[in-house]
């Protein structure tokens, strides 16, 4: 299936789950917060929720700021 | 002194921006003793790889103070408030919403509309603000753990501008009165403790700096030789006549 990450077009498979997926695209967990669809998903819910074809995955992460 | 219900030995709060490198930006941390470090949030690219500020902050026992810098409105400032927490689990919050690139200037009327709704999310909210004492007023009766008036734009370096306002802030203030933004130089930062401020947050004057672990430490002197300068208790300014300091007598005349 295809979601969008970031504006970024990637290809997953049926039935990934959000944790799956921040592995399968090698994305930084550390200091990651993720909205998918614009809501906010808590890191300990990761595991169990369940992506779907055209979901759109806005990953955010901790950067040096003032 | 204390923030919301945590107590800090350090009066110095450090921003982690700028700096050339990871490993000088954490040993300018130690450097300067501060307890409370300000990280922001930002949507990554999906196909880069960036270094973690997180596990070495963690490391060097700092408590973390995400911002919600980039935030142009109080409906993105929330969204930013509620992220941060996802990613660190604090309700910490710096509040920051500067609408216009330029300048920086922090938008008050979405900042105190923010500060309401967070602060009723449970957030502890620390609002950048412009030096006006009754926006202050405003943000402290909606619930804000500080204030964070600004000395100069943010990164200026200008040192103490607003400095009639921030007097006027820390005469009418219930909460502790941070000053963020512009303070340039450590005698800016004691000159702002002198006044009374409870705590200063600096970051480019250190990031920027050709030695900034050295400067770190600079500031960390300066703001607690201002803090005890404020609790000796300054002497009287005179303007005007001279007022002398031996007694006024002519040298070989009689006695007074």
């Amino acid at each position: 299936m295809n979601i969008l990450v970031n504006d970024v077009s990637k290809e997953l498979p049926e039935n990934a789950s959000l944790q799956q997926a921040m592995a399968l695209l090698a994305l930084q967990t550390e200091g990651a917060a993720v909205a998918v669809n614009r809501e906010i998903i808590h890191p300990q819910g990761w595991a169990e929720f369940i992506l779907n074809e055209n979901d759109e995955l806005v990953v955010f992460k901790l950067v040096a700021g003032g | 002194m204390k923030i919301a219900d945590r107590e800090f030995h350090s009066r110095l709060l450090l921003g982690t921006g700028k700096f050339a490198s990871g490993e000088l930006m954490v040993a300018s941390v130690k450097a300067s003793g501060t307890e409370l470090v300000t990280l922001a949030m930002r949507r990554i690219n999906p196909n880069e790889k960036t270094d973690p500020v997180l596990t070495p902050l963690q490391q060097a026992g700092v408590q973390l103070l995400p911002n919600t810098s980039g935030a142009r409105d109080a409906e993105d400032a929330i969204f930013a408030a509620k992220l941060a927490r996802a990613a660190t689990g604090t309700n910490w919050i710096k509040l920051e919403i500067h609408p216009d690139p330029r300048y920086l200037m922090p938008d008050p009327i979405e900042t105190l509309k923010a500060t309401e709704a967070l602060v009723k999310l449970g957030f502890v909210v620390m609002p950048y603000m412009h030096a006006d004492p009754v926006l202050a007023k405003r943000l402290e009766e909606a619930g804000s753990a500080v204030v964070m008036p600004l000395a100069a734009p943010i990164g200026s370096n200008n040192g103490l501008r607003t400095r009639d306002f921030i007097e006027m802030i820390i005469e009418q203030a219930n909460v502790p009165v941070v000053v963020d933004a512009g303070i340039g130089k450590p005698s800016d930062a004691m000159q702002a403790m002198e006044m009374g401020v409870d705590f200063v947050l600096v970051n480019t004057a250190i990031a920027s700096a050709h030695n900034p672990v050295q400067m770190a430490a600079c500031f960390q002197e300066a703001v607690v030789t201002g803090r005890r300068a404020f609790e000796a208790g300054l002497g009287v300014q005179s303007f005007g006549a001279a007022v002398a300091s031996s007694p006024l007598t002519s040298f070989l005349g009689a006695s007074a």
